[in-house]
């Protein structure tokens, strides 16, 4: 994967998830080559978030100092996000679609993911778990807006 | 973080505010079953709720689940965009009673007993 790279890396707990959400719009709101729209950018959040908290709950929950490293990806056409941790994994075509009168207190997760980003990848590297997230831009590039095209 | 009140008829409104996520979701969690016991209907207003994650869907589920149980009314209300989008993208929200606001909640569940 080419593009900038930037990486954040934060004790594993939930308490730091407002922190990574608010660095992921930071980056999406100051770097000028991310052409994401306000609800793009929400919907990633919301992705990460769950990401980071299946890291947390199940990858990294047997290690004495759980540790959250999230990469931001940007491209020319698309922002990603990456989530590591030293879990088993999951396979994301294999989560079931929530069955919502079956009134499960749990297992939203990855649902979640799949319904906020355009992709869900997923990969071992170097030991790791890691989950790719990925939102193709929505917005025409800033040359295009300001000459009204 | 949370705050109760009473309503008509004994029923009980939960005000969650900020994120319901991670320590706040098992807040929720513990606010409801006692607000339960209490009388006949609980209604959580959603109008300070800023970002939901799938451990506040968890809390609100808990909820009814130990309403329909228990044959109490369990209802959210003042839902924003992202808590609505979410409960459509996890086909919750044809399961919850969602109402404007929550005076019509509570109009709800009075015209139901009467």
């Amino acid at each position: 994967m080419t593009g900038d790279r930037f990486e954040i890396v934060v004790p594993g707990s939930p308490r730091h998830l407002r922190a990574v959400r608010s660095m992921l719009r930071a980056a999406a709101e100051n770097l000028k080559d991310v052409r994401l729209s306000d609800r793009a950018v929400a919907d990633l959040q919301l992705a990460l978030h769950e990401a980071c908290i299946n890291a947390i709950r199940h990858g990294e929950k047997d290690r004495p100092h759980p540790v959250l490293r999230v990469a931001i990806i940007v491209e020319m056409d698309r922002l990603t996000v990456e989530v590591r941790d030293h879990g088993p994994g999951f396979d994301p075509e294999r989560v079931p679609v929530p069955d919502g009168a079956a009134l499960r207190e749990g297992g939203y997760g990855v649902h979640i993911m799949r319904k906020s980003v355009d992709e869900v990848s997923v990969r071992r590297e170097g030991g790791e778990f890691v989950v790719a997230l990925t939102r193709i831009y929505d917005r025409g590039p800033a040359s295009a807006a300001r000459s009204g095209k | 973080m949370i705050s109760g009140s009473d309503g008509p008829a004994g029923c009980t409104v939960l005000r969650p505010r900020g994120d319901l996520a991670g320590e706040r979701a098992a807040a929720l969690r513990g606010e409801i079953a006692p607000a339960m016991a209490r009388g006949p209907g609980v209604v959580v207003d959603m109008s300070e709720v800023a970002f939901v994650d799938s451990e506040g869907l968890g809390a609100l589920v808990s909820g009814l689940k130990a309403a329909r149980q228990g044959g109490r009314r369990f209802a959210l209300c003042a839902l924003r965009p992202h808590a609505e989008a979410l409960l459509e993208v996890t086909r919750l929200r044809r399961v919850f009673e969602a109402y404007p606001d929550v005076a019509s909640a509570f109009a709800a569940m009075e015209e139901e007993r009467a």
